[in-house]
């Protein structure tokens, strides 16, 4: 009976019914997209941090000063993470926890990446060679590079001169270009080597450039175990370090970005932005820039060029060229200015002719690079590691963030990271032990040093220093590249934390507190953190989106609160006569509550599922088409270059249940309003 | 009467005595002379730098110096991990070799001798003069002694650490006992102090050398930060024209 009246009122009055139902449509609508939304975005961080860097959890030590943050927060300085000493007794504890598949172990770290010095010290390096083998014809070739590069030095540096205030240093560096112009001067190569390459490197190389120099990031890991337990591993270039050995793998991005010649980088740039974007050189400020910017980059292909080869491109670029006169230099430079019209056969024919004569990476697959490193102890660390290959994540080959670390084996890593053995600190004891200093505080030093003897001389008598007692005659030997390892010098050593894989199915939650409990138990002093709260910055991102998510649904049922809320009293005000009348024959206070709220309960009930329809055939046709990331940062937070969101029931039913508390708060107001509507009140407006 | 030696102590207090710019530069080729052999030199040295919350770095490294031609050598001879490792200086360049990759490399007048708080000025033939013009501060007490107190500031084209120096000069002995080292901004960036100076006569030269048997240096940016170098033994033989080669440092390590 009172439904059929609620339902009979809600017809009468159809115009504050479409509107009060409307606003509940669109609020469900939002709240059930957003909550399918975000917890799409939270699965597919999810699957991006758990099979590419992360794992499930992550172990690391109690006594870490810093939260671990496997992707960086991108504050200066290192964290500090503590230690594992010996990652195989957590291995061993952690791998028989039920659940648990694997524990790989890991290290974070930067490194200086440089070839030697800048591009005059390479060729120098190469001419020493070059001189020392008797290999003529390279000689002359290297020579013909100093001096073209040293060519384009002079004429910056004159120009430079022109507008520069250090008019004296510029001269100097003119002057010592002159040098090498001298006749005869090479000639020297042949009589007097030594004088030759002192000059070269003492006074002509550092008229050069900025050699090239790379600051990457390294994860020192396991490697075999690594692409054993992360699914989406992959190489691409190059093969896997064998198992056992000393190796690199350097992540495509950084290849792609860091280590590859710049012509070729900015042709990529223009192409993939036109390609998957559907930009224009016209149209894109950034891509216009770009090609702007290409030509005066010419040098990163007639540098890069052999004497052979200068010849051959110059004739090749006479043909594609036709009307373009000038030095080599000048038909690269006009080769290089592309725009929308040429650059697909620009590109074709840089990629198919020139770079087959270039260098297109300045260290490639199957090079030993050196890495250099501050240690814990706060000294630089360098060593020698083979590239043995490429690799990336499946679906993330796009991302920077999942590709910003490149692997090393864990025990490079612990050489760059100079954890310091007990042998080593028994030998620097010894060392000290000779001298016998005594330690002076900063603030008492002037005290200390210059309050007691008068004395600030002592004579000392010639024959007391005639020998030297040191190792300095002996001969240091490092072989450190050539050594193999087994499991048990990974089990022995140091790791900062680890990765914990767990079985297909198992509860993270669950997972965590067993693991725990075996740590405590076994007094390993360690930490267990999910994946959210490891990847730093990155896992509180869905934390940030959810926040805003409810802020902004707070914010729109405010309004439709305030909507609903006066389009009830309007329409309680022009149901007076009804109320009133339905009082006078009878209608408790009780009923005409009921009446309302059965109203409001009808049609939010119906709006809401209208609403959630809604909502949910929106996100089955984006689970179909996919929604497209439009940057690098949100490809790694849907787990590829689109995200395919799904709906549950349980973000429909929380759709329901707010909106119809929000739809049922608004209308207690205006209930009680009609309650209060007396009979007397219906007959005063009749008259 | 009274009043008129009281005005007259007044207008004499302050600084004993000025130096006039003549002086200050006599005084810093006296300085740079004094250290200067006209033979070879060579040191033995012992480098330690402590840090808080980090383990102490010690090393003992040879310095080579032939100062007529400008050249200087350090090679690292223990700990083991290090042995090998070295610094050449050939006129304005310094090149670091690693023995552990075999690689040379140009480094900046700012090196951190093996990541030490130590720089190659410390144990190169001193150019105080060649590289700095000075000003008098004043005459001051250090600790027990009296001192110059000169502000120096580099020279134009000349390659230093740090362009300002301020340094605390032995009126006694002439010895400098103490030195600051600042950057552009005026930022002090180190305090060195050098408690003891060693005096040995050179047959080559004819006079007495000193070189400072102990240097104390405190990192005035990262508190707590200090490096001890003792210079433990000191040889003015001659030595070996080879010695200031890329080649010779290459050839100490297999």
């Amino acid at each position: 009976m009172s439904i059929q009246i609620a339902v009979r009122n809600l017809i009468a009055h159809k115009f504050s019914s479409i509107i009060v139902g409307t606003i509940i449509t669109f609020g469900t609508f939002l709240l059930v997209l957003g909550l399918a939304l975000t917890d799409s975005v939270n699965q597919s961080m999810e699957r991006t941090i758990t099979s590419s860097l992360g794992g499930n959890l992550q172990v690391y030590s109690q006594d870490a000063k810093d939260e671990l943050s496997l992707y960086g927060d991108g504050f200066m300085g290192t964290p500090d993470y503590g230690e594992m000493l010996r990652f195989g007794d957590a291995r061993e504890v952690i791998e028989a926890v039920p659940g648990v598949k694997a524990m790989v172990p890991m290290g974070s770290s930067s490194v200086i990446v440089s070839n030697d010095g800048n591009e005059l010290d390479s060729c120098i390096n190469e001419l020493r060679d070059v001189v020392d083998n008797g290999q003529q014809e390279m000689r002359q070739e290297l020579i013909a590079k100093i001096k073209s590069i040293i060519a384009d030095r002079e004429a910056e540096i004159t120009r430079g001169r022109d507008v520069a205030g250090d008019v004296e240093r510029l001269d100097k560096m003119l002057e010592q270009i002159e040098t090498i112009k001298v006749a005869g001067f090479w000639d020297g190569l042949d009589t007097k080597p030594d004088e030759v390459f002192y000059h070269l490197d003492t006074n002509i190389a550092p008229l050069g450039d900025e050699g090239k120099i790379g600051y990457f990031r390294n994860l020192g890991t396991d490697i075999t175990r690594f692409s054993q337990n992360f699914d989406s591993f992959q190489i691409t270039q190059g093969t896997m370090v064998p198992e056992g050995e000393r190796g690199y793998l350097i992540a495509q991005r950084v290849y792609d970005q860091r280590v590859k010649n710049k012509v070729a980088k900015a042709f990529d740039k223009i192409k993939d932005q036109r390609d998957t974007f559907d930009k224009t050189i016209e149209n894109d400020a950034s891509l216009k820039s770009e090609a702007k910017r290409l030509p005066r980059q010419y040098r990163g292909i007639t540098y890069e060029l052999s004497t052979a080869d200068s010849r051959m491109l110059n004739d090749k670029l006479k043909s594609l060229l036709p009307s373009v006169e000038g030095t080599l230099d000048e038909r690269v430079q006009a080769f290089l200015k592309v725009d929308d019209s040429n650059f697909d056969k620009r590109y074709d024919f840089f990629y198919e002719t020139i770079v087959p004569m270039i260098k297109l990476h300045w260290f490639n697959v199957g090079d030993t690079i050196t890495l250099r490193a501050v240690t814990k102890s706060g000294y630089y660390k360098s060593i020698n590691v083979k590239l043995w290959g490429v690799y990336n994540f499946k679906g993330l080959e796009k991302t920077d963030l999942a590709g910003a670390a490149n692997l090393i084996d864990l025990i490079s890593f612990r050489e760059l990271y100079g954890l310091m053995s007990e042998e080593m600190k028994a030998e620097l004891n010894s060392i000290r032990d000779e001298v016998n200093t005594q330690d002076v505080d900063r603030e008492n030093a002037e005290d200390a040093l210059f309050g007691g003897s008068d004395s600030l001389e002592d004579d000392i008598e010639d024959d007391t220093f005639n020998a030297l007692d040191s190792n300095e005659g002996e001969q240091f030997s490092h072989t450190l590249l050539d050594t193999t390892f087994d499991a048990e010098d990974i089990d022995n050593g140091l790791a900062i934390h680890a990765a914990i894989i767990l079985e297909p199915g198992i509860d993270q939650l669950q997972a965590k507190t067993d693991i725990e409990k075996a740590i405590q138990e076994n007094k390993l002093g360690l930490q267990v953190v999910g994946w959210e709260e490891a990847s730093g910055l990155i896992g509180q991102f869905i934390v940030v989106l959810r926040v805003v998510l409810y802020i902004a649904i707070f914010i729109i049922f405010l309004v439709a609160l305030v909507i609903i809320n006066n389009s009830m009293v309007m329409a309680t005000l022009e149901r007076v006569t009804e109320i009133g009348t339905m009082r006078a024959i009878g209608a408790q206070q009780n009923f005409i509550m009921k009446l309302f709220l059965l109203e409001i309960m009808i049609l939010g009930i119906f709006s809401g599922l209208v609403g959630s329809g809604f909502g949910f055939l929106t996100i089955q046709w984006l689970g179909q088409v996919g929604i497209p990331a439009p940057s690098r940062q949100l490809i790694f937070l849907f787990s590829g270059p689109k995200l395919f969101p799904t709906i549950g029931l349980e973000h429909i039913l929380i759709g329901l249940a707010v909106v119809l508390s929000v739809s049922l708060i608004s209308t207690l107001y205006p209930a009680r309003i009609a309650t209060r509507i007396e009979p007397v009140t219906a007959m005063q407006a009749k008259e | 009467m009274r009043y008129l030696v009281l005005v007259s102590l007044l207008f004499t207090a302050g600084p004993a005595f000025a130096m006039s710019d003549a002086e200050m530069t006599k005084l810093l080729v006296q300085l740079d002379n004094r250290q200067k052999n006209s033979g070879d030199y060579k040191s033995l040295a012992f480098i330690e730098q402590k840090e808080k919350g980090k383990t102490d770095l010690v090393y003992e490294a040879v310095i080579y110096r032939r100062d007529e031609q400008d050249k200087l050598m350090i090679m690292f001879t223990r700990p083991k991990a290090e042995a090998g490792k070295g610094y050449l200086r050939i006129d304005k360049n310094l090149f670091m070799y690693d023995p552990t990759v075999g690689k040379w490399e140009r480094r900046t007048e700012r090196e951190r001798i093996g990541g030490t708080n130590s720089q190659r000025s410390d144990f190169d033939e001193s150019r105080l003069a060649l590289e700095f013009n000075p000003k008098y501060v004043g005459e001051e007490k250090l600790g027990k002694f009296k001192v110059h107190h000169l502000k120096l500031e580099a020279k134009k084209d000349a390659d230093v650490a740090y362009p300002v120096m301020e340094l605390w000069v032995d009126v006694k002995t002439s010895n400098i006992l103490k030195q600051q080292e600042r950057a552009l901004s005026g930022r002090l960036m180190r305090t060195s102090y050098y408690p003891k100076w060693n005096k040995l006569y050179s047959q080559s030269k004819g006079e007495d050398i000193y070189f400072p048997k102990e240097i104390r240096i405190f990192d005035e940016i990262e508190k707590g930060k200090s490096t001890l170098v003792v210079m433990r033994k000191v040889d003015l033989r001659a030595l070996d024209a080879n010695i200031f080669t890329k080649a010779w440092l290459e050839s100490k390590s297999r």
